[in-house]
């Protein structure tokens, strides 16, 4: 079978929408595309909501995987991140839970020097690791809040519709989640001073 | 949360908002994964006088269909022996069944069944059809209770759906996918190799 002859895609002239009609079309470079345009920030968000790099590759593949062969379903009316977002989340939550059958989650050292950007000076690469440490205590819904609020920077109601809570319950886990961040993040500072 | 309050956390979410690096081989690994999918299908395939499909995005793709086995059991009882469906016993005998590297690959003919007499239309969409409800329409049966179609799939797992009327509905008496998508209900069938 011969794909069609599509011309040269120019991805920053496209938005997600457009992308994702010309993989529907038989364009498969168009999901490339649309995969190194998200790819960053799911890695991101997976990474810090599940503490470990390699259970967060895991799982960003898994959604993306998912999100191509589901694609027919996304409804251009509303964000493709948003509809990307719905499905890493729901990986993220199953990894969660799949992890908590066995063992209580613990977030190793080994994870945080992993996820901690290297390059920088020792006393950068602790404090990450602290900043680590406190948000792998949150709970999960309000760390979930939290990363999607303040990290990727999602508004209410697209958190709304990516973890299917309400708005006044999101608002609720930020506000928490921040709360006890700064509880957390005193203490360790406390204990250093 | 006060704006006072959010910064005293701001160098905290800075450092959490550091890009994580892609490592080039994963990154790869997942592109060679998506090339190995089916492609996925498309809703609407331009032709004049075709039906818009209203199969909502998180609700959605093509959902429902014929799990063999319950298939296998209605087909027989409505309409007479089915050709080939898979059965929960062949789930231990699956592996076995499978064709060894080099040998041909031999489709079986699944029957797809779904009970539905009020409906208008009714599509078989799944893995093998790239998910694309205009790509396999089911044909009612000759007592204009069911909906059938016959469908060569090569052996191992397949999920399906069925859409009707443009919603999507699980075979109700066949095995769910435990892995579905957004709540889309999805069934399973497997199928044995046909080996002569």
């Amino acid at each position: 079978m011969t794909l069609p002859a599509f011309a040269r895609v120019d991805a920053g002239s496209m938005t997600d929408a457009m992308l994702v009609r010309r993989v529907l079309d038989g364009d498969p470079r168009a999901f490339t595309m649309l995969v190194d345009r998200h790819l960053q920030p799911c890695l991101r968000f997976a990474t810090r909501m599940l503490g470990s790099r390699h259970d967060a590759e895991d799982v960003t593949q898994e959604a993306l995987l998912r999100a191509y062969r589901a694609l027919a379903a996304y409804d251009p009316a509303g964000g493709f991140r948003t509809w990307l977002f719905a499905i890493l989340v729901n990986r993220c939550r199953t990894s969660l839970l799949q992890r908590s059958r066995y063992v209580r989650r613990v977030v190793t050292d080994e994870d945080m020097m992993h996820n901690a950007v290297s390059g920088d000076d020792a006393g950068s690469t602790e404090l990450r690791i602290e900043i680590e440490r406190a948000v792998a205590m949150l709970d999960s819904d309000q760390r979930e809040a939290f990363l999607l609020k303040h990290v990727e920077q999602l508004g209410y109601e697209e958190m709304a519709a990516v973890t299917g809570a309400g708005v006044s319950a999101l608002k609720m886990r930020v506000k928490r989640a921040c709360e006890r961040l700064r509880d957390l993040l005193g203490e360790v500072n406390d204990v250093r001073s | 949360m006060s704006d006072r309050e959010l910064q005293s956390l701001d160098g905290v979410i800075t450092e959490l908002r550091a890009p994580v690096p892609v490592r080039a081989e994963w990154r790869a690994g997942l592109l060679r994964g998506v090339a190995m999918l089916p492609p996925p299908g498309t809703m609407s395939t331009g032709l004049p006088g075709e039906r818009h499909w209203r199969v909502r995005p998180l609700a959605a793709v093509a959902a429902g269909v014929a799990c063999a086995v319950a298939g296998a059991a209605l087909t027989a009882l409505l309409l007479g022996r089915p050709q080939r469906a898979a059965t929960s016993e062949d789930l231990t005998s699956l592996t076995a069944t499978m064709p060894l590297p080099g040998e041909p690959i031999i489709r079986s003919t699944v029957r797809f069944l779904y009970v539905a007499p009020y409906a208008a239309r009714v599509a078989l969409v799944g893995d093998f059809n790239g998910w694309n409800p205009a790509a396999m329409p089911m044909r009612r049966s000759p007592d204009g209770r069911a909906w059938l179609i016959d469908v060569p799939l090569v052996p191992g797992r397949h999920v399906y759906s069925f859409v009707v009327d443009g919603d999507l509905a699980a075979d109700p008496a066949a095995p769910r996918a435990g892995d579905d998508d957004f709540g889309i209900p999805s069934s399973v069938v497997l199928v044995t190799g046909a080996k002569t």
